[in-house]
Order: structure tokens, then C-alpha cells, then sequence
């Protein structure tokens, strides 16, 4: 052990972000599941229940942007990880050139191997570029679902006033209201969780 | 990286090895070029880790634009894990490996050359003046291998058939066959996986008319002692593995 710090690279931080947005999904459709089953009570309960029915269809919908929105993430998450993997091979491919062309040194056959150095130079900064437009894409779709699960919460207090209202309804329909609050909470926790390979990303790609 | 120039006519045979730069825990392996008017074809290129050193050694001879050609004998990382990087440097190039390989191979990374796969009887390619014969030298050691013959030059690339576990600062080329034998035996009895394609190479080479018998790893055979080393490589028992299982 030399009590030095290996830095991670990207496309490792990248894959775990992935791995991590697993359990955003499971969460959403669990949401999902809890809006299916506070529809159908709505739907028995009449009219004690009316009021309850535009709010299971927001969180229906919700549910279903969170799953599309972390589909989004997933790809973008991978576009870095596979972007990540071209770039550090493309600078590993461009230090052995170096290096070759470092032993031809004198020779004139030294600037064919410029040009090949140049190409990988241009690589690396397609990398370079692509990489920053997918992290404020990926800051973009975070900041996204975020703003859904605060639009949750206030859902969430809605729902608990016309489940007080719903009579023989009022248990299921607190029960689902608390459900969908702990979701939503799950969902901001990994998101924070999320938000932090992100920075990893940030100072690793910028170290890079 | 040592380069030695094996034929001079119309084309030329230049080999590479003995690199004083590589890995101490890396076998030392042969590469060879030739290298004709226009067009070149590199053979066994190496693996990842002697990259620099001979791309280095290979622009010595010839233009990056004249290398027109690769050939890999067979799928090991160290006759041809560095395809991902010649990949970057010859876009334009083709790839001539076994057919059985080519899934394998391109997990070495290939999107700009081209995959010629060759076919289990072999075929020949055309340079300039010089005219190549993919050999085939299936099970020795690879399932699907070929080897290089050259009839102008009267050179065998002979793959990892002939090759020896040595120093990396072993000379060249074998200066006594009977002090060569112990060097080889352990290889060709372990890695050598059948007596039956053994025979068939044998039969199939004896035919072709060779000044030198060229390895991927250890000495070159010139002149008597190619004969030699069909002989004594006649009489040996290989797919020692096995043996030692029963």
C-alpha cells in the first residue's frame, strides 16, 4: 500500500451511476404499482372517492416519467461509460505513438506518425466534448425527476385531505398516499446518491 | 528493436525482434516485413507491449502508407493484440487470419482494416513482384494457423513451428542445431498439440524449397539445418500433456 489515492476512472463511475439508476426504476414502478391500486379504489369509491382520481392519474403519470426519465439517464450514463472507454484507449493508442515517434526521432518518417498523433489528439477532444454535453444532459435529466418528486410531495398532502374525506376509503387511501411519499423520498435519496458520480464524473473526466 | 534483413531481390524480408525495451515477463517474439515496391505485409505483428518499439523498427524500412497488409498465424495475444493500435495507424490495411479467428480476433479491436479470412486450404496474395503462399499449418499450435512461404525467397514464416524459449539477447539465427535442440524440445512436446498435424505439415513442407525456416519466437534455421529440424521435429512425440495425464 503507498497510502496514495487511485483516481477511478470515468467509464468505471459511469457503470456504477448505471448500476445505481436500477434502483430508481424499481422504486418508480413500485409508485406505479400504488397508482394501479389507488385508481381502482378511486374507481369503487364513487363519488367520496372523485377527488382522488386526477391525483392517482399524476401520480400514473409521474411513475411513467420517472421510468422514461431514468431510461434516459441509463443511456446517457452508458454513452459516457462507452465514450470514456474510446478516449483512454485513444490516449493510450496516442502515448505508444509518442513513443514510437520519440525512437524515429531524426528520421523523416517521424512526421508520418504526427499525423496519426493529430487524429488521436482530434479523438480525444470529440471524447472530451461529447463527455461535457452528456454530464449537463445527465445534470439536466436529474434536475428533472427531482422537480417531479417535489411536485410528489405536494401530491402527497393533497391526497391525505381527500382521503379524509373518503369514508370507509380513508385507510387504503392513506396508506397509498404514505407509499407514494416513501417512494418519492427513495427516489430523491438515490438521486443525490446519483448526483454524486456525477461530480465524480465531472472532476474525473476534468482530470482526464 | 533489432531489424535483420533475411532477402534483398525484388522485395525484401526484414525481421524484428530481440527487443531490448520489452517487459521482462513477456516472451520475446519475431515479427517479419516484407516489404516491396508499393506494398508491404507485416507478419505477427506482437502484442500491445512492443507496439512503440516496432512501429518504430517497421518505419525504418518503408512508409506507414505502404503497409498494406497484415497477417496474424493464428489468434494469440502475442502475435497480434496489438491490432486495436495498428488499427489507428494503417485505416487502409487488410487483416489476412484464419477464418476460425475472426470473432476473436476483432475483440482485439478493429474498425478500419479489413478481415481477410482465410480459408482452411490457404491462399496466395500478391504484392508487387512478390507472390505469398498462406500455408496451412492447422494444429500447430492454433486450431486454425497458417504459415507464410515465400518461393522467390525461399523463406518459411513458420509460426510458432521452430520456436525456442531463450534469452531475449539469443543471436538470431541457430549457429549449432545440436545445442539448439534442448531450447525447443519443452515447447514443441507442450504446445504442439498433434502428432497427426504435425506429420501433415511435415509431408506438405518438405516439397517447398527453403533457405530459411523462420520462427516466431528464437532462432532462424538457414540452409542444412532446416532439414535438420524437419527431421528431428519428425521423430518427436508432442502433445506431452497428455502423455503425462495417462
Amino acid at each position: 500500500m503507498t497510502g496514495v489515492a487511485v483516481r477511478q476512472r470515468p467509464f468505471v463511475t459511469a457503470a456504477q451511476l448505471a448500476g445505481r439508476l436500477y434502483g430508481v426504476l424499481a422504486t418508480a414502478r413500485l409508485m406505479s404499482l400504488s397508482a394501479s391500486n389507488a385508481k381502482g379504489i378511486a374507481a369503487r369509491g364513487g363519488e367520496r372517492t372523485a377527488g382522488f382520481r386526477p391525483i392517482t392519474d399524476f401520480i400514473t403519470e409521474m411513475a411513467h416519467d420517472t421510468i422514461a426519465l431514468v431510461s434516459r439517464i441509463n443511456d446517457v450514463a452508458l454513452q459516457v461509460s462507452i465514450t470514456s472507454v474510446r478516449a483512454m484507449r485513444a490516449g493510450a493508442a496516442r502515448e505508444r505513438f509518442a513513443t514510437a515517434a520519440a525512437m524515429l526521432s531524426g528520421y523523416e518518417r517521424e512526421t508520418q506518425l504526427r499525423a496519426v498523433i493529430s487524429g488521436l489528439d482530434r479523438q480525444l477532444e470529440e471524447c472530451r466534448r461529447q463527455e461535457q454535453t452528456a454530464m449537463h444532459k445527465l445534470i439536466e435529466l436529474f434536475d428533472d425527476i427531482e422537480q417531479r418528486t417535489r411536485a410528489a410531495k405536494m401530491i402527497v398532502t393533497n391526497s391525505r385531505t381527500e382521503a379524509s374525506r373518503a369514508g370507509e376509503f380513508q385507510t387504503y387511501l392513506e396508506s397509498i398516499a404514505d407509499s407514494v411519499e416513501q417512494a418519492a423520498d427513495s427516489i430523491r435519496g438515490e438521486i443525490k446518491a446519483c448526483r454524486s458520480y456525477v461530480s465524480d464524473l465531472m472532476e474525473a473526466i476534468s482530470a482526464v | 528493436m533489432k531489424s535483420t534483413i533475411l532477402y534483398e531481390g525484388r522485395h525484401q524480408w526484414i525481421a524484428f525482434g530481440r527487443d531490448p525495451d520489452k517487459p521482462q515477463k513477456i516472451i520475446d517474439t519475431n515479427q517479419y516485413m516484407v516489404v516491396d515496391e508499393r506494398r508491404s505485409l507485416l507478419m505477427d505483428p506482437g502484442g500491445i507491449e512492443i507496439f512503440s518499439s516496432m512501429l518504430a523498427a517497421v518505419l525504418r524500412h518503408t512508409d506507414v502508407g505502404r503497409i498494406t497488409d497484415l497477417f496474424a498465424s493464428h489468434q494469440d495475444p502475442d502475435i497480434i493484440s496489438s491490432l486495436g493500435l495498428w488499427d489507428q495507424a494503417l485505416p487502409h490495411a487488410t487483416l489476412h487470419a484464419p477464418w476460425l479467428w475472426e470473432g476473436f480476433i476483432r475483440h482485439f479491436g478493429l474498425n478500419n482494416i479489413v478481415y481477410n479470412a482465410l480459408p482452411d486450404e490457404g491462399q496466395t496474395l500478391q504484392l508487387d513482384s512478390a507472390e505469398l503462399l498462406f500455408l496451412p499449418a492447422h494444429y500447430l499450435h492454433s486450431s486454425g494457423n497458417f504459415h507464410v512461404y515465400d518461393a522467390q525467397a525461399k523463406i518459411l514464416m513458420s509460426g510458432d513451428v521452430g520456436a525456442a524459449l531463450e534469452p531475449a539477447d539469443a543471436p538470431m539465427f541457430v549457429e549449432n542445431f545440436a545445442e539448439h535442440v534442448p531450447k525447443m524440445e519443452l515447447f514443441h512436446r507442450r504446445w504442439m498439440p498433434s502428432n497427426r498435424a504435425k506429420q501433415v505439415w511435415i509431408d506438405r513442407v518438405r516439397q517447398l524449397d527453403i533457405d530459411y525456416l523462420a520462427p516466431q519466437h528464437g532462432r532462424i534455421f538457414t540452409g542444412d539445418d532446416v532439414g535438420r529440424f524437419l527431421d528431428w521435429f519428425e521423430a518427436l512425440e508432442v502433445g506431452s500433456a497428455i502423455t503425462a495425464e495417462n
